[in-house]
């Protein structure tokens, strides 16, 4: 397993209170470019999100979510091996919440219909803009409330 | 009975020919006849004008002579009365009718009238002439039918005179801003009808002035000067009310500062106005469209620092900037490297070295707006959140947490809204940045977020309340600019970097030229690049040309350009890039030499 796909340095990002903040949007890159991983890396942090992983192939995606948890995926189409395509839908019926992203070098009508219908919720065209992927994220963010049944006890026990 | 001999000379119409008839008579010191001489075979009656003008009748020298018969035209200059009674037409007439005849003579008229303009800036002359006429009637040979066809004679009408305008003139109040007399008087003089502007108002004008900038003349290169300099000299054209024609004063305009020309924060306005005086050192900036002075920071080298260092002007930095956050207001120009920094500047940069795993924005304004908004729009999904988060709370409490809310609230926002308080961290800090100026309600927005959303303020019982208001109050605010630069005079420097690797470049309004890029995220409106573009993204407004583009490695590499009229030049493509413009997307997948898009050219395989 590459380094790159253990949670980076800053891990998920943990409260006061031992419990995960909700606030930012854990992300997975999957790319078989290290080139573009790292430039969606950037991208993703500079958007507001965490990356909290990246992989070089839909495989070592696969075999990261075994273990780790994120909010978003973002994974490149054309990959040696599994597709992305693939990976979409894999993701999706293991782990429906998860949002997923696919970017894609080429702009093809019959991509994004197969995507869309894999499960994909973007399917986007490199080079991907920073705009587009700032209101990603924030589509991505889970809005309302930030309980979580740890701090709820917690904080009912004091109250 | 003598025979007499009435002609009238040719051409002869006027008044003169009864004279020039009675010339001829023979002054015999006889009478005029009463009868005319009448051809002998003809009994009808006669009927003449004769020379005095009276109308004589002779009746018929028996039957079957002809009564003679007069035809008066109706015309209101002609009164014809038959025995007392006013005739026209036809008549029938004998020796013992009265026929008086009156001509009405036909004044002639000749008028001046000014008239003055409803904003009372002008007023004109308007002189008219309509001649006369005098009517009588010429002599005629007897005959048995006369019609009366008066003579006429003109009339000149009187010229208007310089007494009658002035008349006119004071009737119509009109006291100032008349035309030189001798100017009327030539106009009258012609005698010819006419219109002209006799008087104009002054137009009131704002005050204003122009601006002289006291460089020194033999000077070569930037002019430095010290706080305090006397740098320009505001010679003043002080305002000037106004007046109508009728004397009514109109007052001068507010004052309007200088056209175009803005002040920079370096720069200020002393003795009364006059001189305009450097209030710091640094060089000056004199153009069309602004005066400052630009303060010039040196230091040897930035290294990592939790702060921001901030700098209003330009920053030379001799060595390396690393770890650490850079906001400079002008241009940034470093004699070594870039590393893992932040740097936003409101000029050019110029990096001697590297940059990598450096994020470089350029448009300090245009910066600070978009992210301004991006974090205002996070803190309000978070107060948003917040509030959602405290009624679950209360929901399985079973009931309103009322005192304890005080106490868990800090907790709350601690372990749950980390990106809330980043932002909120961002915003306060943004808002000292250099040469930027702020919505006045984004700002005390911003203040009352920073201050209720720490510890000391979460634990108070009405706080929640208060961010809710304030959550409020930045929504509105972020509806329209929250930020913007102020004016500052700049002598931009090229931006050039080496390398640039793993980062990202945001120069959206700027010409950028790199010795080559990496993997790195790059956004111009004029993208040159003097080696090569490997991995990445770039995203140009206008041109992108590289040497190379991609690598033998084929890392994916992809260049979009946004204007129709843009272009994309390489001399090398590896595959692995795809380039894409308005007119559709190329992806390479055999090497091609001299490519340019769009339209697709060269692409000879290699």
């Amino acid at each position: 397993m590459h380094d790159e796909m253990r949670p980076t340095g800053q891990g998920n990002r943990i409260g006061t209170d031992g419990s995960e903040d909700d606030s930012v949007v854990r992300t997975l890159i999957v790319d078989d470019s290290r080139e573009t991983r790292q430039v969606l890396t950037t991208l993703a942090t500079s958007a507001g999100a965490h990356v909290t992983g990246q992989a070089a192939s839909a495989e070592e995606a696969l075999a990261w979510l075994e273990r780790y948890d994120c909010d978003l995926v973002m994974t490149d189409y054309q990959m040696p091996g599994m597709r992305g395509v693939q990976l979409v839908e894999a993701i999706k019926s293991r782990r429906p919440t998860i949002r997923v992203a696919l970017i894609s070098i080429l702009d093809d009508h019959d991509l994004e219909t197969g995507a869309r219908r894999a499960g994909a919720d973007w399917v986007l065209s490199k080079p991907v803009s920073l705009d587009l992927l700032e209101e990603m994220v924030r589509s991505a963010k889970s809005h309302g409330s930030r309980l979580t049944r740890g701090l709820a006890d917690t904080l009912g026990g004091g109250a | 009975m003598a025979t007499w001999r009435f002609w009238r000379r040719a051409g002869e119409t006027s008044l003169s020919a009864a004279a020039s008839l009675r010339a001829v008579v023979p002054s015999s010191g006889m009478e005029r006849p009463r009868d005319a001489l009448r051809p002998v075979d003809t009994m009808d009656g006669l009927i003449w004008v004769d020379p005095s003008g009276t109308i004589r009748v002779n009746n018929p020298r028996g039957i079957p002579g002809k009564y003679p018969v007069m035809v008066v035209p109706d015309s209101p200059y002609l009164q014809v009365s038959l025995n007392g009674t006013p005739i026209t037409g036809e008549v029938v007439v004998e020796e013992t009718d009265y026929i008086h005849v009156r001509t009405v003579v036909e004044p002639p008229e000749a008028r001046a009238e000014v008239e003055v303009s409803e904003d009372g800036m002008e007023a004109r002359l308007s002189v008219t002439y309509r001649p006369g006429a005098r009517r009588a009637l010429a002599p005629s040979t007897p005959a048995n039918l006369l019609v009366l066809r008066p003579l006429v004679a003109r009339i000149e009408p009187p010229r208007i005179t310089m007494a009658q305008v002035r008349r006119e003139l004071a009737r119509t109040g009109v006291v100032a801003g008349l035309v030189p007399t001798r100017r009327i008087e030539s106009w009258l003089a012609n005698g010819d009808p006419g219109d002209w502007v006799v008087a104009r108002g002054t137009a009131p004008r704002g005050g204003a002035g122009t601006l002289e900038i006291l460089r020194p003349e033999s000077l070569d290169g930037p002019w430095v000067v010290e706080a305090g300099t006397i740098i320009g000299r505001r010679i003043p054209d002080p305002a000037r009310p106004g007046l109508t024609v009728r004397g009514e004063p109109l007052p001068a305009p507010p004052i309007r500062p200088a056209a175009a020309v803005q002040m920079g924060a370096g720069v200020g306005l002393m003795t009364h106005n006059t001189h305009l005086v450097a209030q710091r050192s640094g060089y000056v900036v004199a153009d069309a469209h602004i005066i400052d002075v630009v303060r010039v920071e040196e230091i040897d080298e930035v290294g990592p620092a939790a702060s921001a260092l901030l700098v209003d002007g330009d920053l030379r930095v001799t060595g390396n900037v690393r770890g650490r956050r850079v906001v400079v207001s002008g241009n940034l120009i470093v004699g070594g490297s870039i590393e893992d920094a932040d740097v936003v500047v409101g000029g050019g940069i110029e990096v001697a070295g590297d940059a990598a795993r450096s994020v470089v924005s350029m448009g300090i304004g245009r910066y600070a707006q978009q992210q301004a908004r991006k974090h205002i729009g996070r803190v309000v999904d978070g107060l948003y959140d917040l509030e959602l988060t405290i009624e679950q709370l209360e929901t399985e409490a079973g009931r309103a947490l009322g005192p304890h809310m005080a106490a868990i609230l800090p907790q709350i926002v601690s372990a749950k809204f980390g990106d809330t308080l980043e932002s909120r961290s961002w915003l306060d800090d943004a808002l000292l940045w250099p040469g930027l100026v702020w919505d006045r309600e984004a700002i005390d927005a911003i203040r009352q977020l920073s201050r209720y959303l720490s510890a000391d303020e979460l634990a108070r019982d009405e706080t929640l309340e208060i961010l809710l208001g304030v959550r409020g109050q930045l929504e509105i605010a972020a509806e329209g600019t929250v930020v913007c630069e102020l004016p500052m005079g700049r002598n931009l420097v090229e931006t050039r970097i080496g390398a640039f690797r793993q980062g990202r470049l945001d120069a959206q309004s700027a010409v950028v030229q790199l010795r080559s890029a990496h993997a790195s995220y790059l956004e111009a409106e004029a993208l040159l690049v003097e080696e090569e573009v490997v991995g990445g993204f770039a995203r140009i407004g206008h041109r992108f040309k590289s040497r190379q583009l991609g690598s033998k490695e084929r890392p994916e590499t992809s260049v979009q350009i946004l204007a129709k009229d843009g272009r994309i030049e390489t001399e090398l493509a590896f595959p692995g890039v795809a380039v894409a413009a308005d007119s559709g997307r190329h992806v390479v997948e055999a090497m091609q030499v001299g490519l340019a898009w769009p339209p697709l050219k060269g692409g000879e395989e290699g």
